[in-house]
């Protein structure tokens, strides 16, 4: 007990004597929360739109002012010919043109049928998907709007089916309400993994692990004594961050904190163990380096932290299984925004801790104090 | 009783043999200097010894035990000098004494009492809260010695632990060396300088991961017909 | 020169002979564009929803039919009062509920009018509205059905046309991300830290006493990972051309005259870092806050950079992957010729000029 201690306090000592990993440690944390929900904004929120009017009739004048009282469109105005709108669509300074047809009036209003073409950029697909669901909506409530307004007998004849919506779990419809609670994912796991790895790693490349390893110490006190002061940062920088996200961006945990406290502390030791693994493996801190990173991006992306789970093949969903970022912001998404209970996260929790206890034996077995 | 006994130790890197069939044995309270080239395969065979590589083939008993099965039980009773110096740059003098010397299971009251005689005989207290970053290297290599047998182990390992320091440190360095010795630990050191291979009791020359020669100064110089170590040395590498 | 070949030969020795390293750096690239390519979707299928049906008659039967059938929804739950929904959401995961009113024959029957009530799960914003969008298609086609216009005459149609990407495919988007990413990971990441690894473990010293010109030591030490990076490059480029099938509508040549100039932007980039950072864990904190986060929050490939303030748009310019990723993406997708993207180029290579000369000066500096 006394040795773990005092390797604690050795860790402890180390970390604050290097300004660089306190400087990691505190302005990381705060540059993530500032500079994260300004510039990881994903939500569509104005598109530029340009318009082709081959009528030029009222009916076409007023469904073009339709977009420009919408909030979600920026109205580029008129076009005259296509090739400028595509020129326009080549330097990026619209995203959707529309393009009304010659006789539109008329055919509306004769009930004629007629065909609205509606370019979008669709480089970035989510742009182009939801945007289009918003430029079909404009043109849809207003087609309707005039069929009552002018009383035409044949719409007014056909049944029609409404939809409202409303929002849940995150009333204001704020983006941040997701980004910020990522970032606290993001913020324990790079402490435990990455600052872990690295730290282990270093030891070895630089030689006091040599001095430790001829030492009677048993494997697990040397790792547990890693492990703790680590823990602890962990732990501290994620209760600094939900300070953070209630003082910047008045988000209030829902559920109840001790589970969201206890669920984080099994989940660093997941992340713990996984650096420590690595640190065991790797040879030099570059190769720790690229493995981190490489587990990183991959457990980001597959989390469903910005892109939706639901859309990946199977395979892809049971690489997820063996995910554990994408287990933690789970419980995160839930306990934060929806106030879900234990009972809730129950699964979650019991693969976490699953995920705890292989990861860390294998890096206690994969710890070797002497070399073949 | 001897301390370390080796018998045909053998360490291959692939194909490359770095220590091959070595057979010797140290007294209890010697001091065995362990020569050789660079490359010659001394810090292979310290580190089979001191439980930091497992050997190929062959065996050691260090202090009694078996260095293939019981290199728990060794690691209590040896202290080990490392070539690179491995002491935490970034903790004070005193901090890095306290925790090898806890590692090592010295009750904290006799810790502190045994770290402040030890700095006092180094001249190192006024330095005790300095960074170890912060001290000469000379300096450094000393406080890792006394790091070393804080906790009174029967055999410390040294490897070539006075490269980089001038002379007048290296001086000291011995002087330290003796005082172990006269304490009963024994020391096994390897070195490149041959004059610190005068001061030893008993010396080996190993070359190409062989151990050549072995026997005291005085007996090697006679053996080969020369007047000092350097010329046994060099009469012996170039032949 | 003779003495840059000898640095260079070094060099490439170092990086042959730690084949992990070598392995990791040509085998992450091809690894991340094969998973983003085959992972990242930003369609979703089988949404998981609950239905909360208050009328229980032919017609909501149809439509929920309608809705299970349409593939992008998957219906798991049917709750029976309001309260329940709010179980469902938290212990199944659904994404939407909706609830069809009671007499809901009747009320199409007879008023021609009824409205679904809808709660969105509206914790991913994205998610919700791609969703929303999916439904307001399916009770489109339902009620088009039920009013026996299967011909669709008279309505107004929209036909959409998706310029540049026609398959919406997420590879177009993301692609030229991470080859910015691997680019500025490769050539600066690496090259500042081996730079930093000669300086911790004291052969850089070895390397300055020589009489190589301290020039050619760093120049050594950049090039073979600008090279490095080249290949990765061109195995990330062929991946999505060959499996993924995105074009290159450009010349090729221009793609590979951007790549280049990209890579010497990056490993001046690089030089700089290693000039001010003294350890391997310095370069890496430098190249991650200084480099590389910006490039993932700034460069606009992940996130579109007309969301962000003001302040943000502005830092974004001094960042040279925004420009590489404007450039490449006008190259390989829209089929731009030189012209139109000199001024990128121009931009990337000023900013080249200016960081070799800032970090030599640096270099030369005797401490």
């Amino acid at each position: 007990m006394r040795i773990i201690l005092m390797l604690i306090k050795k860790e402890f000592l180390q970390v604050f004597r290097s300004p660089l990993l306190m400087s990691i440690l505190i302005v990381a944390p705060m540059v993530q929360f500032i500079l994260f929900p300004f510039t990881a904004d994903y939500e569509i929120k104005v598109l530029d739109i340009a318009f082709i009017d081959n009528d030029n009739s009222t009916l076409s004048r007023q469904l073009i002012e339709e977009f420009s009282s919408s909030t979600h469109f920026r109205s580029k105005g008129m076009i005259d010919s296509k090739s400028y709108a595509d020129q326009l669509m080549k330097a990026d300074k619209i995203d959707f043109l529309v393009e009304i047809p010659l006789n539109f009036e008329k055919n509306v209003m004769g009930q004629q049928g007629t065909t609205i073409a509606i370019t979008a950029n669709a480089i970035n697909t989510v742009k182009a998907g939801i945007g289009c669901g918003y430029v079909q909506t404009v043109i849809g409530d207003y087609l309707k709007e005039t069929a009552e307004n002018s009383g035409m007998s044949a719409f007014s004849d056909n049944a029609q089916l409404f939809t409202t919506n409303i929002y849940w779990y995150n009333e204001q419809m704020n983006y941040k309400n997701l980004i910020v609670p990522g970032i606290l994912v993001i913020l324990v796991t790079l402490i435990g993994a990455y600052v872990t790895a690295l730290n282990l790693v270093r030891e070895k490349e630089i030689g006091t692990i040599e001095q430790i390893n001829v030492t009677p110490i048993r494997k697990w006190q040397f790792l547990l004594g890693k492990m703790i002061p680590f823990w602890i940062l962990g732990m501290a920088e994620f209760i600094m961050g939900l300070f953070l996200m209630k003082l910047i961006f008045s988000i209030t945990v829902q559920g109840s904190i001790p589970v969201l406290l206890t669920i984080t502390a099994i989940y660093l030791f997941v992340m713990l163990g996984l650096g420590f693994f690595i640190s065991a493996v790797a040879e030099n801190q570059l190769q720790a380096m690229f493995i981190v990173f490489f587990l990183f991006i991959v457990f980001v992306l597959l989390s469903g932290l910005f892109t939706p789970t639901e859309g990946m093949p199977e395979w892809a969903k049971f690489i997820n299984y063996l995910n554990p970022m994408s287990f933690y912001m789970d419980v995160i998404k839930k306990m934060v925004l929806k106030g879900c209970e234990f009972s809730d996260v129950k699964i979650q929790t019991i693969t976490l801790s699953v995920m705890a206890v292989i990861l860390n034996t294998a890096a206690i077995l994969s710890y070797k104090e002497s070399s073949k | 009783m001897q301390s370390i006994v080796a018998k045909d130790l053998t360490k291959q890197f692939g194909t490359f043999t770095a220590v091959n069939h070595i057979n010797f044995e140290v007294e209890k309270g010697e001091i065995f200097g362990f020569l050789g080239a660079n490359g010659a395969g001394k810090t292979t065979a310290i580190k089979m010894m001191s439980g930091l590589l497992l050997p190929t083939s062959g065996d050691a008993l260090i202090g009694g035990y078996s260095i293939r099965t019981e290199s728990k039980q060794i690691k209590k009773h040896i202290g080990y000098m490392s070539q690179r110096f491995s002491l935490y740059n970034d903790l004070t003098v005193f901090e890095n004494m306290q925790l090898f010397g806890t590692v090592y299971g010295i009750p904290p009251k006799e810790l502190k009492q045994r770290i402040n005689n030890s700095l006092e005989e180094l001249m190192l207290l006024d330095k005790k809260n300095s960074l170890v970053a912060s001290i000469p290297l000379g300096w450094k290599q000393k406080l890792a010695f006394a790091t070393a047998i804080l906790h009174r182990p029967e055999i410390v390992f040294l490897d070539e632990p006075t490269s980089g320091v001038d002379p007048i440190v290296r001086r000291e360095f011995w002087k330290l060396i003796y005082q172990a010795a006269a304490q009963g630990i024994t020391i096994f050191v390897t070195t490149h300088y041959m004059d610190e291979a005068e001061y030893c009791h008993r010396i080996s020359i190993m070359s190409d991961g062989c151990l050549k020669l072995i026997g005291t100064p005085d007996e090697l110089k006679q053996q080969m017909g020369v007047n000092s170590i350097e010329e046994v040395f060099v009469k012996f590498v170039n032949r | 020169m003779k003495e840059l070949r000898m640095i260079l030969y070094k060099e490439l020795i170092h990086i042959v002979r730690d084949k992990i390293t070598l392995f990791l750096v040509l085998a992450i690239p091809i690894m991340l564009v094969l998973l983003f390519g085959f992972t990242i979707s930003t369609e979703i299928r089988n949404a998981k929803v609950a239905v909360l049906d208050q009328s229980k008659d032919s017609q909501s039967v149809a439509l929920i039919d309608k809705i299970s059938s349409s593939g992008y929804f998957q219906v798991v739950a049917y709750p029976e009062t309001e309260s329940e929904i709010d179980r469902d959401f938290k212990e199944m995961d659904i994404k939407l509920a909706i609830i069809i009113p009671s007499e809901f024959e009747h009320s199409l029957e007879k008023e021609k009018i009824a409205t679904l009530q809808i709660i969105n799960d509206v914790s991913d914003l994205n998610v919700a509205s791609v969703l929303n969008n999916y439904l307001q298609a399916i009770t489109h086609d339902f009620i088009t059905e039920y009013n026996h216009k299967g011909s669709e005459s008279g309505t107004v149609e929209m036909v959409t046309n998706m310029r540049y990407n026609p398959e919406m495919n997420s590879v177009y988007m993301f692609v030229p991300g991470i080859i910015t990413l691997i680019m500025i990971i490769v050539t600066a990441l690496m090259s500042s830290i081996t730079l930093a690894r000669e300086k911790e473990t004291g052969t850089m010293n070895m390397l300055l006493i020589t009489p190589v010109k301290k020039v050619y030591v760093i120049i050594g030490k950049v090039i073979p990972y600008m090279c490095l990076s080249l290949i990765s490059t061109a195995m990330i480029i062929l991946i999505s051309v060959f499996v993924f099938k995105m074009p290159v509508n450009g010349s090729i040549w221009l793609l590979l005259l951007l790549c280049i100039i990209f890579m010497f932007t990056a490993a001046s980039f690089g030089m700089m870092i290693s000039a001010i950072s003294k350890t391997q864990i310095d370069a890496m904190m430098v190249t991650m806050m200084g480099l590389f986060l910006p490039t993932v929050l700034l460069s606009g490939f992940l996130f579109p950079l007309d969301n962000m303030p003001m302040f943000f748009q502005v830092l974004a310019d001094v960042f040279p992957a925004k420009w590489f990723i404007i450039a490449i993406k006008d190259v390989m997708i829209k089929g731009s010729g030189f012209f139109d993207i000199w001024k990128y180029l121009g931009i990337l290579i000023l900013m080249a000029i200016v960081l070799i000369t800032i970090s030599l000066t640096n270099v030369d500096k005797r401490k």
